[in-house]
């Protein structure tokens, strides 16, 4: 707005001029000759071939993040569509950790391609899952936020069941810069060319695809040969990323935004400040991380700390995104038939529930094979089998119950603790409470995973209620706090010492050292959360007819909200503590709830917390008798489980309206 | 923990049925002739601690993190192993059968002395105290022997590293069986900085660089990536020890090992070094 | 104090209340009172501050400055189930109610009565019966919300608000979704209840003509501004028209009733 330089460029010219400062004072430090002076040479090869590739890195993979980004946003129509969001990076990571075990030769030959296979699976997926949905941006959003939590989850089991974990899980966690070559510099740095070059081709397309499918035909364009075309561009730029320096995260979300409030107005704009602001942010996080480290090395990959910075920074943007116009979220035009005898269902639910219990309690292997348990061996196997079945059970159903509770508030039917982030911000509570203190007992370890589960979600319903969020930017927020907390884990399980380990084990859930105390903690948690609930049936009721219209019917919505937003937190907290924040019970069991038949808000939530702890007793079952004797995390199949629905319910073909 | 040593014992020491969660712990058990029932992880460990070979009989529990009690409680062993860094296991584990748990490493300490200690106080519970006496005493003799042998080596400082990918690696430290017996073998560690439970946070090639002089001895596996990337990678190409040839790439030795992981560490080194004329 | 000196003539009492949002004034301050048992009619052009004032009366939105008073009392002083007994608010937009059924929905309306766990007496049965009645929705009461037509939703909130017993009924747009067979069925039903029941109404309505024939009064805004207030013969005079739109009208009279009726020159 100020008439001689534009406040933005000034601004962004100060950042960069921040990164090259930074960078200037490694060059200086290692300039040849200024040290002892014995080997020149070796200095100097670690400038060329240290310092200055991966300040070229830095600039060019941002740059390609930043268009990889913009091009996404474009055509999908969806200001959260970058590599991460989407899957994209996730998916060529898993790629490329199950090549290297399964297929180790195809790696050595050519990794690139490898991350390209994982990255279009990926989006291929996640498109194949919206079509239908027309690529509706809350859909497409989601969607990729299953493909990359189900593909985080997917390697960390990897990680686990093969031996070295911490090393891995570094490299795993977040892209590294370091550089000792010029290959990946030039590597991305000609796909960049290429896509810069692409893009400038293919601007008018480009242009219309910002526009609505109608609009865009109407211009005579074909539509879904030009759309999947950039597509595929941007996924190859990504995974180039992906394959050479690991995950960022964030980038690709950020410079467009970014471009967007500086004022670029044009694509044509765009597509120049996108790269640009792209890359001074990545090489800004790197001279950051790079000035924090300390002789040991650095402590939080570049990749994570993209998020920690980006992360904030989307939170607070959030009310100022102008969001594309679409038609807002359809509910399923048949919505399932009401039960006629809605407490006979949830007793018949509670039978089920009860022969689950007994199944999971009896049939097992053992050394020899499967077998039903009876007698002395029958008492004996329920000791260790008993805990950790209820835990599994009261567990679902906590998440179950804080579905319900957050889906109702919120009035948002993709709402849930999980992906609203609330698990992943226990996750960095729990995370917190080991860093000072490591060897924290149960209480304490609940207390600080409650409080992290909390200030998410009351950052969450803040920035909500502050730019008057519908249900799609509250999803928004809740993927902006689940990369957040994310990284702040992955940042900690860097650290690599034990607590490392035990938050590794968190993540992915783990029933297995669950005693009689924990069982009856969470029982007792289980009951002093589910009864309120059942009493604030109608606050419940009430509440997904929005504020507005809860308070002109006289009810207190700010006490109503906070009490149950505080039920939901500590539910969700408790929970994740023995499953892990990714199960997605919490988002899929109201919806079983109510695809069967109960819709009212007391049998939803009665229906709900009894199909919760079906779902987590199977995950848990399964994880224990797959591999047997190796058990693998009940989370991660709870996750699968949730994958697997979410692949229903969105493939199901609902109708938009309008 | 001498605590547990001494609740009543039902058993003869000597027909003691052993269950490890501890890899450091099955090889020492192994190492002085007790075959344990049950130990965790087995064909990882086939892989990753090669020796001693495992008899058939040892069942897998699975996981070290998650080892299955169910299984654990059906064998009944009459004796559990774990080191410190599974005491949170301890609860469970205590519901099946008495905890022995034998420190090998500790935050900041060399593992040497702990794992010869708990060697001797396996050998002590388990009856094999002469077992245990000898394979110390040959132990430290064979370090010995192979310290005189590396004693041209021993002149210059070296790095012990495994490397992640092609652009990261990961030192090992004083606190680590490896580089503890490297000092042991005379050799001066050319990491100093921290290390925590043995080996520092992955670092970039990079900072081999800054002790120059350094030979550098990398333990396998290494990943598949790296056999792609490191003979193009430059900056490693250009370190001294790799033009000058002292790189030294050695056969898969346990991380968080015992006393036989000591004496494979040690066996690999010298024979790596002799074999080749280019060291020293 | 001093709209103590006759507390009941007014249903409401707003006296130079505004509202002001991201520094922008979407109300002036502005003085005027309403009488019970009447039917108005906001009316006036986009961004006039229309809802903004239902919202200010709906006590949904606290004004920047000023007072309202409903029957004498100020509405901060009111509890909100309180509230709710006297005034029943339907915002613009009705979500679809998921998962609920007509008489559901209307039971919700008792809400201010029984609050969130007293019981749900004969009494508030009988008064959601009888909204469903004088809604014309008794066949449709077990029918699920979200598969009603526009205008058998719009009734069944209609209804809710009826449940809900209030004195006055301030409605957002009643029938902006509505085709116009539905208009004119909803505001006759608003119509037909304000008189029968002597319940007060006002309605935010973006049609002038509609307004005009079912309203008793009609209040015009511009720009955050009350410019004409008076019957609809007063205000249908392309004069007053301008002074709202700032465009030019005329007016001719309906062959049958002779009522004015709009239209743009």
């Amino acid at each position: 707005m100020a008439r001689p330089i534009p406040l933005p460029i000034l601004l962004w010219s100060g950042l960069g001029l921040f990164a090259c400062a930074l960078f200037g004072r490694k060059v200086v430090a290692q300039w040849p000759g200024l040290q002892s002076g014995q080997v020149v040479d070796l200095d100097s090869v670690i400038l060329f071939y240290g310092l200055l590739p991966r300040a070229a890195v830095a600039l060019l993979a941002g740059a390609a993040l930043g268009l990889s980004g913009l091009l996404l946003q474009r055509i999908l129509r969806n200001p959260l569509a970058e590599p991460s969001t989407l899957g994209i990076s996730a998916g060529a990571q898993l790629a490329l950790a199950l090549a290297t075990l399964y297929a180790p030769s195809i790696v050595a030959r050519s990794s690139a391609a490898v991350a390209f296979a994982g990255g279009i699976a990926a989006v291929a997926l996640i498109l194949a899952l919206t079509w239908r949905r027309g690529l509706e941006p809350v859909s497409v959003v989601l969607a990729g936020m299953m493909v990359a939590l189900t593909a985080n989850a997917a390697g960390a089991a990897l990680i686990l069941a093969n031996g070295d974990y911490l090393f891995s899980l570094f490299i795993w966690g977040g892209g590294s810069l370091v550089q000792q070559g010029w290959d990946p510099a030039i590597a991305i740095g000609w796909r960049l060319a290429l896509g810069l070059g692409a893009a400038a081709l293919l601007m008018r397309p480009l242009a219309i695809l910002g526009l609505d499918d109608v609009a865009a035909r109407g211009l005579g364009l074909s539509l879904n040969a030009s759309r999947l075309l950039l597509i595929a561009l941007a996924v190859w730029l990504a995974t180039t990323v992906v394959s050479e320096v690991g995950i960022i995260g964030f980038v690709g979300l950020a410079a467009p935004v970014l471009a967007t409030l500086s004022g670029a107005r044009s694509l044509k704009q765009k597509l120049v400040a996108a790269p640009l602001i792209g890359a001074v942010l990545l090489w800004l996080t790197d001279g950051l991380v790079q000035l924090a480290a300390g002789a040991g090395g650095e402590r939080v990959p570049t990749g994570a700390a993209t998020a920690l910075l980006g992360g904030p920074l989307l939170l607070w943007l959030l009310p100022h995104l102008r969001l594309f116009e679409w038609p807002s979220l359809e509910r399923p035009a048949h919505t399932a038939r009401r039960a006629a005898r809605p407490w006979l269902r949830i007793a018949m639910l509670g039978m089920a529930g009860i022969g689950a219990l007994a199944i999971a309690l009896l049939l097992g292997q053992g050394p020899h094979g499967w077998s039903l348990a009876s007698g002395d061996v029958l008492a004996d196997l329920v000791a260790w089998r008993l805990p950790r079945v209820v835990v599994a059970a009261a567990s679902g159903s906590m998440l179950a119950a804080a579905g319900v509770v957050i889906q109702r508030v919120t009035a948002n039917p993709l709402a849930s603790p999980e992906v609203l982030g609330i698990g992943a911000g226990a996750g960095a509570g729990l995370a917190a409470v080991l860093l000072f203190a490591g060897s924290a007992g149960l209480g304490w370890q609940l207390a600080g995973s409650t409080a992290g589960a909390l200030v998410a979600l009351v950052v969450i319903l803040v920035i909500a209620a502050r730019g008057n969020l519908g249900p799609e930017r509250l999803l928004f927020a809740g993927i902006a706090m689940n990369a957040l907390c994310s990284a702040v884990l992955a940042a900690v399980i860097a650290l690599g010492n034990a607590q490392s380990y035990r938050l590794l084990g968190w993540l992915t859930g783990s029933t297995i050292q669950v005693t009689g105390l924990e069982a009856s903690v969470v029982v007792i948690g289980l009951v002093l959360i589910t009864v309120p609930l059942l009493l604030a049936g109608r606050w419940l009721a009430i509440l997904p007819l929005g504020a507005g219209r809860a308070l002109a019917i006289g009810l207190s919505v700010r006490l109503a909200r906070n009490t149950l937003i505080l039920i939901a937190a500590f539910a969700s907290a408790l929970a994740a503590q023995f499953v892990g924040p990714l199960s997605f019970v919490g988002l899929i069991a109201p919806h079983l709830a109510r695809m069967i038949g109960l819709d009212r808000s007391r049998q939803q939530l009665a229906g709900a917390v009894i199909l919760g702890a079906l779902l987590m007793m199977l995950s848990d079952w399964l994880s224990r008798m797959i591999f047997f004797p190796y058990q693998l995390p009940v989370g991660l199949f709870a996750s699968l489980l949730g994958g697997v629905y979410l692949t229903l319910l969105l493939g199901r073909g609902v109708q938009r309206r309008g | 923990m001498a605590a547990t040593a001494l609740l009543p014992q039902p058993v003869s020491a000597a027909q003691l049925r052993i269950a490890s969660i501890d890899w450091g712990l099955l090889e020492t058990a192994l190492a002085i002739g007790v075959v344990p029932a049950a130990a965790t992880e087995l064909r990882q460990f086939a892989r990753i601690a090669v020796e001693p070979a495992l008899p058939a009989s040892v069942v897998d529990l699975g996981l070290r993190g998650s080892p299955n009690y169910e299984l654990l409680r059906i064998l009944a062993p009459d004796l559990i192993l774990i080191s410190g860094f599974y005491e949170y296991q301890r609860p469970s584990l205590e519901r099946i059968a008495p905890v022995l748990a034998l420190p090998i490493y500790e935050a900041g300490r060399p593992p040497y002395p702990l794992a010869q200690s708990s060697l001797l106080a396996l050998g002590e519970r388990t009856g094999r105290k002469e077992d245990a006496d000898r394979y110390a005493a040959e132990t430290a003799a064979e370090l010995e022997e192979r310290r005189l042998a590396l004693h041209s080596f021993a002149s210059r400082p070296a790095f012990l590293i495994s490397l992640g990918d092609a652009r990261h690696f990961r030192a090992f430290g004083a606190d680590s069986m490896p580089g503890d017996v490297l000092a042991r073998l005379g050799i001066t560690n050319a990491w100093q900085d921290d290390t925590s439970y043995s080996a520092a946070a992955p670092v970039g090639i990079e900072a081999l660089a800054r002790v120059p002089e350094a030979s550098i001895i990398v333990l396998a596996p290494l990943p598949a990536e790296v056999s792609r990337g490191l003979p193009g990678n430059a900056l490693w190409n250009a370190l001294p020890a790799v033009r000058e040839g002292r790189v030294a790439v050695l056969e898969s030795v346990n991380h968080f090992g015992g006393l036989p992981s000591a004496r494979r560490f040690a066996r690999l080194l010298a024979d790596a070094v002799t074999r080749e004329p280019n060291h020293g | 104090m001093d709209a103590a000196k006759n507390p009941d003539l007014h249903l409401y009492d707003v006296d130079g209340a505004s509202f002001v949002a991201g520094g922008r004034t979407i109300l002036s301050p502005l003085t005027m009172t309403l009488e019970p048992g009447r039917f108005y009619g906001l009316v006036g052009p986009n961004g006039s501050g229309k809802s903004t004032l239902l919202k200010l009366l709906a006590r949904q939105q606290d004004p920047a400055r000023g007072s309202i008073r409903f029957s004498g009392r100020l509405l901060e002083t009111y509890g909100t189930r309180d509230f709710a007994r006297s005034v029943a608010y339907m915002p613009q937009f009705t979500p679809p109610a998921e998962g609920m059924n007509v008489r559901e929905l209307v039971s919700l309306g008792r809400f201010p009565w029984h609050g969130a766990l007293g019981r749900f007496s004969a009494d508030d049965e009988d008064k959601v019966t009888r909204a469903l009645v004088q809604t014309s929705l008794t066949k449709l009461a077990e029918r699920m919300v979200d598969s009603l037509s526009g205008g058998e939703r719009q009734r069944a909130w209609l209804a809710m608000m009826l449940a809900q017993d209030a004195r006055c009924l301030l409605l957002d747009e009643p029938t902006s979704a509505l085709d116009l067979a539905h208009q004119v069925e909803i505001l006759a039903l608003v119509r037909q209840l304000s008189r029968e029941q002597d319940i007060a109404v006002v309605a935010v309505l973006h049609d002038i003509n509609m307004a005009a024939s079912f309203c008793n009064e009609l209040i015009a805004l511009r720009e955050g501004q009350i410019v004409a207030r008076g019957s609809p013969d007063l205000i249908l005079d392309p004069a007053v028209l301008d002074s709202i739109y700032g465009l030019a009208m005329g007016i001719t009279r309906h062959p049958q009733t002779g009522a004015p009726i709009s239209y743009v020159l």
